[in-house]
């Protein structure tokens, strides 16, 4: 079998993405649409190490640990905005204001 | 010689072992896909989040297959343990039971599907006419710059140390006293050490 290259890891970290935006843009459930953003930056991390290892050296890992940071830090920032929006409104739908 | 050194020898002459066969990479791919597939489509927001820690675990393990194992571990301990707790913790707040009742999709959702598409398409194209872009192959650590240019800067090191010696046993030193027992063979001294 063929050797794994950087594009293999770049088809995937695609493929993650994709599924990610899909997730953003259909769903209704905010909790999901969270979990769909975290889906994209955990494609872009894979990116980024991927990189990191085709250009042998460690900037591509940095970067992916700031972005776990970041990932982190959203995370609790739209939890705990979801939670207040719950709490006002007794849905986790968010679409229904929208359209 | 000592088996543990020619061991050691062989390993920076012919770099790092492959961490697994490309049939663990397509698992963990295939693996990472079609859970966070389920992620996307799942009525329950609890499977979703299951789903997401075996897409976490899954791109873990890719981080591995890449030589990061840092970047891996800090994956499971603040994705897989920290950032899918405060999840559970939200789905378990707000109403699991009547959000998996009501209508999963907006009503835009073919807008949405067909952006994606193209999304997935212009990937698709850049992928294939930046083909030529990538190596055939990754590049082992063992031939990166570092493990490449140590021995050359240690025995320039090694070089400027034996002619600062070699000034100080000179005759010329020698009037202010002994530094050495004078027994100096520069082509003994200027010899690469054993193993480089």
């Amino acid at each position: 079998m063929a050797d794994i290259t950087t594009l293999h890891y770049l088809v995937v970290a695609a493929a993650l993405f994709v599924l990610g935006v899909i997730g953003v843009l259909t769903r209704r459930n905010v909790v999901i649409v969270l979990m769909s953003i975290e889906l994209i930056l955990n494609a872009v991390n894979l990116n980024l190490v991927a990189f990191s290892r085709m250009w042998g050296n460690l900037h591509g890992q940095m970067f992916a640990i700031f972005i776990v940071v970041d990932a982190a830090a959203e995370a609790a920032a739209g939890l705990g905005i979801l939670i207040a929006f719950f709490r006002n409104r007794r849905r986790s739908m968010w679409m229904r204001l929208i359209c | 010689m000592n088996p543990a050194l020619n061991s050691a020898a062989a390993t920076m002459n012919t770099g790092m072992a492959p961490v697994a066969t490309p049939w663990f990479f397509y698992a963990l791919a295939g693996a990472a896909v079609i859970s966070a597939l389920f992620v996307i489509t799942r009525r329950n927001a609890v499977h979703s989040a299951l789903a997401l820690i075996v897409t976490l675990l899954s791109v873990a393990g890719l981080y591995l297959m890449l030589y990061a194992p840092f970047v891996a571990g800090v994956q499971i301990i603040v994705y897989a343990g920290g950032i899918m707790v405060l999840f559970l913790f939200v789905i378990m707040l707000v109403n699991v039971e009547r959000s998996s009742k009501e209508r999963q999709f907006n009503r835009i959702w073919p807008v949405g599907l067909a952006a994606a598409c193209a999304l997935m398409a212009l990937f698709v194209s850049a992928l294939v006419k930046g083909r030529a872009l990538f190596p055939e192959r990754l590049v082992k650590l063992s031939e990166g710059r570092t493990r490449r240019t140590s021995p050359r800067r240690f025995t320039e090191t090694r070089a400027e140390w034996v002619s600062i010696r070699s000034l100080l046993r000179s005759p010329h030193c020698c009037c202010c006293g002994d530094f050495g027992s004078g027994d100096y063979d520069e082509e003994k001294d200027l010899k690469p050490a054993t193993g480089f």
